[in-house]
């Protein structure tokens, strides 16, 4: 029958082009779509940002960057699974402070040395926030308030050994002051309980707090920043008030700690290229998060410093074993 | 709001937006496993090429319609579909079980219609002051309200009150697994990662509610016991009964919006503490758990309630009212729009007043959708009982994996599903339990963390206004509910 040669010879033709695309591929990486982890749930501040950075990775490396989230264990459960993954570089992820956190406090064994930091993203500096009403207007009137009355004071923060837990930690230590630091469940809830009069203070991020300045409802004593923040050029740091704190959340993307080094320079290359992506750039401007670029060995170098100085302050607080 | 405001919301590509949003929301919130802040996180990425307002309309219908989904399964199966359909198995199931489940599933879905519309109703004309309500709830204030929807234990509990308080108990215990929220450290996690997030809320409550009905089901099948043949009815509600229930579904939907607006609480809460009011107000108790359609559209109407609540704190204060909505702010990250107090300001015209004629819009659309689905829905429960079960059991699988793609996971469930099989063949009540795992977190933090801000004073709880007088509410109801259950089982013991 000439329909069953037809569908023969077509289907013999489809199947060799098949085979020759799959050999052409075969030498390329990636020849499928990359899984990104995200240790947080799918529409907070680092799931955002960590979707909006691969939007349009199939323009750069030919294949999409989908993103998984893997939630639970404040950040544990996804970050231990992208240490744990296997090291093809098709899974990638994002991860963000607390991983230093995890062995100190004995939550997971993973920690900076399991991953190959591919590049720092992202830096959401500490600030110390109070009330647009509140009576102090300066980093020192409100410790000099602090010292009059010691624990009176109170600072929304996260729970113990997350990121703005530790901030407040290292302002008290800083300063010598006694804080009443109140645990509340990350940024946009401690916002809330300084707007409505729950507490004195906090001291989440630049990013969380800023709309509520514009708005004029809350103002900024400090910022734990190396230099003024862009965003708020009269806000002192305070390392100007002669407190050594810079400080902050970051988020950045890593693979396995075992990636092959040519999948590594792909992908490093291919996100640096997003990174530089002009939509990408807009869209973080707009929605005030702080774009921080550090290739990934230097970031590590960093890491090194900051994990033992992470550590020190949470042994400080009582919370390591 | 002027005419080109409503032309702006109602092109083509918005109602095609909103109708796809509701019709996957009721499938998503049907399948137990999918629960609407799932289906809305899945669905973000497609929306990118799709202009902003359309792409919200669409979430936010999926958030509408997957609110109804999860009381089709709840009410048909047993199996709730999402968390916020857990108090809708109360009365929903034995409903069905009496073959009224198609009337059933058109009653909730005509209670989530009047709970979404009074909610958006609220969030339209009082969002402003709404708002500022929220910021005056802090710890003690959200205590109250925790121990507040604890009460609705007495009113659940079913013939003994000791089982019952035994169940929350245990219930209460089952909470205390994971992160300890103040200090930070792992609590009875036994060392494993599995457990560091606590126990998994959805695999409880399927495990809880579906697997013992399937199993006392296979009991029978195997036993070669020859079930009733299922009685059947597929008549509609009447407009009548409709009528008769409108007070109750808009007394419920305020309540879930009211419950909404707190950042914190979501549908579960809100439709426990509905349906609790609901069984204190009626003077006739004794159908309630029993399959009494006042409950379910108490329970249904409010975790509606909570979709027009939710998006008040998001769109005043950036702040999401619950889980549903915390995806939706970074879908309108994503999009370019930042909810918070600038909002008003900047997209009054192009973005406010469009969304909210679009979620009037929803929920016309969904009662619409829903009607045409109800029907054929209904006859799942004719299907033979082999497939019945067959289905219960893949399903419930399914859908526990499906939360963390967690064997653990999967195994719990079916933990779960035998403590719940020995819990009702001992005639010890399921429902305290799960209300139990809803509030305990909520109570446990914020008695701690209201400690912590009143260096260890209790009676500050006392201190403020609000929370004396939830405090006294709950009182209130605790008290009726006791005497009330007296005055229901002394008549019954008589008989």
């Amino acid at each position: 029958m000439t329909m069953m040669k037809f569908v023969r010879t077509a289907g013999l033709t489809l199947a060799l082009l098949g085979t020759a695309v799959g050999v052409a591929h075969a030498q390329a990486f990636p020849d499928r779509s990359i899984n990104s982890i995200v240790a947080f749930g799918a529409g907070g501040s680092t799931d955002v940002a960590a979707r909006s950075l691969v939007r349009f990775a199939h323009e750069y490396l030919g294949q999409e960057i989908v993103v998984e989230n893997r939630t639970g264990g404040a950040g544990a459960v996804g970050m231990l699974a992208l240490a744990n993954a296997r090291p093809d570089g098709y899974t990638i992820g994002t991860v963000n402070f607390e991983l230093l956190a995890f062995r100190p406090l004995d939550r997971a064994p993973s920690g900076p040395e399991d991953m190959r930091f591919i590049r720092k993203v992202q830096a959401s500096p500490a600030t110390l926030t109070v009330p647009a009403d509140a009576p102090w207007n300066t980093l020192e009137e409100f410790l000099e308030e602090a010292r009059q009355n010691p624990g009176k004071l109170r600072i929304a923060a996260s729970p113990p050994g997350a990121v703005w837990n530790v901030a407040a930690g290292l302002i008290t230590n800083a300063t010598g002051t006694d804080i009443n630091v109140v645990p509340f469940d990350g940024g946009a809830q401690s916002a809330v309980a300084l707007l409505g009069g729950q507490v004195d203070a906090t001291t989440i991020s630049v990013q969380e707090v800023m709309d509520h300045v514009t708005a004029g409802k809350l103002k900024v004593l400090a910022t734990a920043t190396a230099e003024r923040h862009p965003a708020l050029p009269d806000v002192p740091t305070f390392t100007e008030a002669g407190y050594d704190i810079v400080f902050g959340s970051w988020a950045a993307m890593a693979a396995p700690k075992d990636i092959p080094e040519d999948r590594f320079q792909a992908l490093s290359e291919g996100l640096k290229k997003m990174f530089d992506d002009e939509r990408f750039q807009t869209f973080a401007e707009e929605n005030g998060i702080t774009l921080d670029y550090v290739p990934g060995d230097e970031f590590a170098r960093q890491m090194e410093a900051e994990a033992a100085n992470v550590a020190a302050v949470l042994a400080a607080q009582g919370l390591t074993n | 709001m002027s005419f080109e405001i409503l032309a702006s919301v109602a092109t083509l590509s918005n109602l095609t937006a909103m109708l796809a949003g509701v019709m996957l929301g009721i499938v998503g919130g049907a399948l137990p496993g999918l629960t609407a802040t799932m289906v809305i996180a899945l669905l973000v990425p497609f929306t990118f090429s799709m202009a902003p307002l359309a792409a919200l309309l669409m979430l936010c219908g999926i958030h509408a319609g997957a609110n109804y989904g999860g009381a089709i399964t709840a009410i048909l199966l047993r199996t709730p579909g999402t968390p916020a359909a857990a108090a809708t198995v109360l009365d929903g199931y034995p409903m069905a079980q009496k073959g009224q489940g198609r009337r059933a599933v058109e009653l909730a879905l005509y209670a989530s219609g009047i709970g979404g519309l009074a909610s958006v109703l609220v969030m339209i004309f009082l969002s402003p002051v709404v708002s500022n309500v929220a910021l005056m709830f802090g710890p003690s204030e959200y205590f109250a309200i925790g121990v507040f929807g604890l009460t609705a234990i007495v009113g659940v509990a079913g013939r003994s009150l000791l089982k019952a308080l035994v169940a929350a108990a245990i219930g209460l215990t089952l909470t205390l697994v994971g992160l300890d929220p103040v200090t930070g450290y792992p609590r009875f996690t036994f060392g494993s990662m599995d457990l560091l997030g606590g126990v998994p809320f959805l695999a409880a409550l399927i495990g809880l509610f579906a697997l013992p009905e399937a199993f006392r089901r296979s009991a029978r099948m195997i036993g070669q016991l020859r079930e009733e043949a299922p009685h059947f009815d597929n008549s509609h509600t009447s407009l009548r009964e409709i009528g008769e229930l409108t007070p109750e579904a808009v007394k419920s939907g305020l309540i879930g919006s009211a419950v909404g607006v707190l950042p914190g609480a979501g549908g579960d809460v809100a439709a426990f503490i509905a349906y609790n009011e609901a069984r204190r107000s009626a003077k006739d108790k004794s159908q309630f758990g029993k399959g009494d359609p006042r409950g379910l559209v108490a329970a249904e109407s409010a975790n509606n309630g909570i979709t027009g609540g939710a998006m008040v704190p998001l769109l005043t204060l950036g702040v999401p009212g619950d889980a549903v909505t915390a995806v939706l702010i970074g879908a309108f990250t994503i999009h370019g729009i930042r909810p918070g107090p600038l909002l008003f300001e900047t997209h009054l015209e192009t973005l406010i007043y469009p969304l909210f004629l679009g979620l009037i819009a929803i929920n016309i659309l969904m009662l619409v959708c829903g009607f045409l689905f109800s029907g054929p829905v209904a006859q799942i429960v004719r299907l033979p009982r082999s497939f019945i079960i067959g289905g219960v059991i893949v399903l419930s699988v399914i859908g526990a994996y499906s939360m963390q793609f967690s064997m653990f996971d999967v195994f719990l469930m079916l933990g779960f599903g035998a403590l719940g099989y020995f819990f009702e063949e001992n005639d010890y009540p399921l429902s305290p339990i799960v209300l139990a795992i809803i509030l305990g977190p909520m109570v446990e933090t914020n008695l701690r963390r209201g400690l912590a801000m009143h260096q260890g004073d209790a009676l500050a709880f006392l201190s403020s206004p609000i929370s004396l007088t939830i405090f006294a509410l709950a009182a209130v109801t605790v008290w009726f509910s006791v005497r009330s259950r007296k005055a229901t089982f002394a008549t019954t013991s008589n008989a």
